[in-house]
């Protein structure tokens, strides 16, 4: 485990949430996290990341294909919260939250993800 | 009398009957630019007719009198569907639709029949028409068979209707369900959703309800061109209440259930339905100007993909300039992906943040500009905001006092 993966240990187990890891939009891989099996799919990466563009009815009815990436993502489900952010330098920060956790708690845990960097 | 049902509806064929099935199975392909229709007859009068009125419906048309060269154009121009007569043989014997089928098995048929001959079944025809041709038949069979291009099709048996219903609904297909026998009507869906019921003059849930009642008949599926909208909710729940109002005209007496008594074709306008619409829309507008103003705000329909906004086109002009154009859909995308059961998805994209409040079958998405760390805070706020709003509102105004 390295000093990150503890730092997410820490922020997962202390703020209540479920999992969280930092990927390598470029090659996927989790290059940190905690309890981060399942947390998103990989057809929602692809989706989120722009890999593969939204076709849907709803989307085409709305003008198309949305041109820019998305810079960050709420899912609130009936039993989970699904949060992820993009950042600039490559990664993406997914966090799963009981669906009982505020959004605003969420985004700040995930900002506390943001903020870990490197220290292997 | 009423009765609970769990939430997935399953039932035998010995409960709502059997019906034999014409299934055409597809992934709702996108329609080609100009497709090319082979028409292989001998009869030059026929062939004629046929080119001159796929030709005015946009479809390219090429013509052959014999099997040999009908088989080269359909295998050197890839063609969409080959309408041939089944009697049409090479010289060594060969009919034309076993050799086409060899040499283009993904090419789609069409057999002409003579007159009185029955219908056939072979494999790659989608459907058999008799001759004399009536071309209004054909050029819905040409549609058909272009949505064949993918799945399977054929002839089953031992299927009830709801079955059917289910397996549609499952494989989030759109097509047009046709009854016949003693009960006869048809059932659009669209993605997977029921949209449309019709059974004589009437339309909606009180032709899905006669529909239901029938134990036998046969079932036969078309492209679905147009998604005219009768029924609304969830599939579930569509068909529970269509159950529901089947086992309360069952139910022992004999008076017609209460459905019958006001339903008239001409009092059920396009896009209309019999359920109070969940949502007071000028509430809404009120609750958004006082506790989200400045936020572009819509009502989606994501079965019938519709998209209403509510609040004043224009009053936002920043919202129209920053919002890329799809991003609406592509969050529902994410949330139908990411977790089924969502009731609310925030997207922040570019400059713009997309919310989208679902709470028992209501779409809201409401859309903010984001200039920086405290408008984001305040967007998650009137989200979940929005979301408690309209959760206790649909619940009151189902509870018959508004809100």
């Amino acid at each position: 485990m390295t000093s990150r993966d503890q730092q997410f240990q820490s922020a997962v187990v202390d703020g209540g949430a479920l999992g969280a890891a930092a990927i390598a939009i470029a090659t996927r891989e989790v290059v940190a996290g905690f309890q981060h099996a399942d947390l998103a799919s990989p057809a929602l990466l692809d989706l989120l990341l722009g890999t593969t563009r939204p076709v849907g009815p709803l989307t085409q009815a709305c003008g198309g294909t949305p041109p820019s990436a998305a810079r960050e993502l709420l899912i609130a489900g009936a039993a989970r919260s699904l949060f992820c952010a993009v950042l600039e330098r490559g990664e993406l920060i997914v966090m799963a939250a009981p669906a009982t956790m505020s959004v605003a708690l969420g985004w700040a845990l995930v900002r506390t993800l943001v903020a870990t960097q490197g220290g292997a | 009398m009423r009765r609970a049902r769990t939430a997935r509806v399953r039932r035998t064929g010995a409960d709502v009957g059997a019906v034999s099935l014409r299934v055409v199975s597809s992934n709702f392909a996108v329609a080609r630019s100009a497709p090319l229709i082979v028409v292989a007859d001998g009869d030059a009068e026929l062939r004629d007719r046929v080119h001159d009125f796929l030709s005015e419906r946009g479809y390219r048309v090429e013509s052959a009198s014999d099997a040999e060269s009908a088989a080269q154009l359909v295998v050197a121009q890839d063609a969409a569907v080959l309408i041939a007569d089944r009697a049409l043989r090479t010289p060594d014997g060969r009919d034309l639709l076993s050799l086409a089928r060899e040499r283009a098995p993904a090419t789609p048929q069409i057999a002409l029949s003579g007159e009185g001959a029955p219908p056939g079944t072979d494999p790659g025809v989608v459907r058999t028409l008799g001759k004399p041709l009536s071309l209004y038949e054909l050029v819905d069979a040409v549609r058909l068979a272009q949505d064949c291009g993918d799945g399977f099709h054929g002839w089953m048996h031992r299927m009830s209707l709801i079955d059917v219903l289910q397996m549609y609904h499952h494989a989030t297909q759109s097509l047009v369900l046709h009854i016949r026998g003693e009960v006869e009507g048809a059932i659009a869906l669209k993605l997977g959703e029921l949209i449309h019921a019709e059974h004589g003059d009437q339309v909606g849930m009180p032709a899905l309800v006669a529909l239901l009642t029938a134990k036998r008949g046969q079932l036969f599926t078309t492209a679905l061109d147009h998604a005219q909208r009768t029924l609304v909710g969830p599939f579930d729940h569509v068909l529970l209440d269509g159950l529901r109002s089947l086992d309360e005209r069952r139910g022992g007496n004999d008076e017609p259930p209460a459905f019958e008594l006001d339903v008239v074709a001409d009092d059920w306008p396009f896009e209309e339905h019999d359920e109070p619409d969940p949502l007071d829309e000028a509430a809404l507008r009120a609750w958004l100007a006082e506790h989200a103003p400045g936020a572009g705000v819509w009502r989606v329909d994501p079965v019938a993909a519709r998209v209403v906004r509510l609040d004043e086109a224009g009053a936002h002009p920043e919202i129209e300039l920053a919002s890329p154009p799809g991003a609406l859909g592509w969050a529902y995308e994410l949330a139908e992906l990411g977790d089924p059961t969502w009731q609310r998805v925030e997207l922040t994209n570019g400059p713009i943040a997309i919310a989208i409040v679902r709470v028992a079958g209501v779409v809201i998405a409401f859309a903010r500009l984001i200039s920086g760390e405290a408008m984001q805070r305040r967007f998650h706020v009137e989200s979940a905001r929005l979301q408690r709003w309209l959760t206790d509102h649909v619940a009151a105004r189902a509870a018959g006092g508004g809100a």
